[in-house]
């Protein structure tokens, strides 16, 4: 019942009945580095349904539960023309097999910057060594582990899960032939703001 | 750097980035007050610490923050929200508040919805068991992270478990300061969408 009772509330709050205020709202907005070589490209992500998912579930998760970066990873595809989906749950044609080529090395960190209008920054950063991966680079995904029994009526996904995708169908980068002869580095930065 | 590669950039498209918004709806009695939230640093930290925690089921298991949750309320009408607010301004009862007297978290996804992720916590205090003013509301979650001790963010503030994250208030004009009906029963409900914006 609280359902209907919460999209009545929201469409109220759309349709201007009370006001926004600036931080009224969080905002997580993820930017994706590729250097390959001389090669750079930088792009926005777009989220998946799954991606919501897995922090939605996490604020109701009443028990215990693996973190998000508890087994995350990246892979890269090659398509070019399949726009991004809500859900959507893999790369479309994944580069190696599926859901990928792992990369060779990897980290994640965050920083919290308090006085900052960008208060936090999360750096999920993946590398593949030179000929490790090769043919056309067209999409990569943010893969995360997934907790998504936390919410009713949610997909039951794989773990980790796709939860963010860069891709050239979406224009969110030119898609490039690797470069076998260097490395490829990812770069994908969270920022958690106010919006 | 950031705000220059954002700047340098494409647009936005709509599913871009991932908007938490927070509506708060007040019943007691006849009185029902609606409004937004405002969101704290310590908000943004329990969100952003549980992105890059790398705690799994074999090692020290994560909980989560309606593990140990609550909601208190408030008399303060005149301090706006700030980002490093870490409890409420004037609590009624004994700090940090006095209790619901009970309470319940429920979340739902709406695969094709324009809000597919809503997730609502309510509290609900018995007729006669708060009095005053009501001029401030918070939510309080659980920080596993902070209380093992493994903060994954650099310069991560947290201060207390469980954290107050968020507040709805008069101050900020979220809503209209109204003198609690002690004969009736006070009920808030707080609905957290996830939204793409």
């Amino acid at each position: 019942m609280h359902n209907y009772e919460t999209i009545n509330m929201i469409t109220e709050i759309n349709n201007g009945i009370i006001s926004k205020n600036i931080s009224d709202t969080l905002s997580l907005i993820g930017i994706v580095t590729i250097e390959n070589g001389e090669n750079k490209v930088t792009g926005r992500n777009h989220w998946v349904g799954q991606g919501l998912e897995t922090i939605g579930s996490y604020l109701v998760y009443t028990s215990t539960l693996n973190a998000a970066s508890s087994n995350w990873s990246m892979y890269i595809g090659s398509d070019t023309t399949t726009q991004t989906t809500v859900s959507m749950t893999s790369l479309v044609s994944p580069i190696g097999i599926l859901p990928g080529t792992a990369p060779n090395s990897k980290s994640v960190s965050g920083t919290y910057y308090s006085t900052s209008t960008t208060p936090i920054v999360l750096t999920f950063i993946a590398t593949w060594n030179a000929g490790t991966v090769s043919g056309i680079l067209g999409e990569v995904g943010l893969y995360l582990t997934m907790n998504t029994s936390g919410l009713s009526s949610g997909v039951s996904a794989s773990n980790p899960g796709l939860a963010s995708r860069l891709s050239a169908a979406d224009g969110s980068l030119t898609a490039f032939a690797i470069n076998t002869a260097a490395t490829l580095t990812i770069t994908w930065k969270i920022n958690l703001t106010y919006a | 750097m950031i705000k220059t590669e954002e700047n340098n950039i494409e647009k936005a498209s709509v599913d871009d980035f991932i908007g938490i918004r927070g509506t708060v709806k007040i019943e007691n009695g006849e009185h029902i007050a609606i409004g937004r939230n405002h969101w704290v640093g310590q908000g943004l930290e329990l969100i952003g610490a549980y992105l890059i925690q790398t705690i799994n089921a074999s090692g020290q298991t994560a909980q989560g923050p309606a593990t140990n949750w609550n909601m208190y309320i408030g008399s303060n009408t005149t301090a706006v929200t700030t980002v490093s607010m870490a409890s409420l301004v004037s609590p009624i009862g004994t700090s940090p508040g006095t209790a619901p007297n009970s309470k319940s978290v429920s979340g739902v996804y709406h695969a094709t919805s324009t809000t597919p992720v809503v997730i609502s916590y309510v509290a609900t205090w018995n007729a006669g068991a708060v009095s005053g003013t009501l001029g401030e509301v918070g939510l309080y979650l659980f920080d596993y992270y902070y209380s093992i001790n493994q903060k994954p963010l650099t310069n991560e503030a947290y201060a207390s478990n469980p954290a107050f994250v968020s507040r709805l208030s008069a101050a900020d004009g979220s809503f209209t300061a109204f003198t609690i009906n002690t004969a009736a029963a006070l009920t808030v409900t707080w609905n957290i969408s996830l939204v793409y914006a």
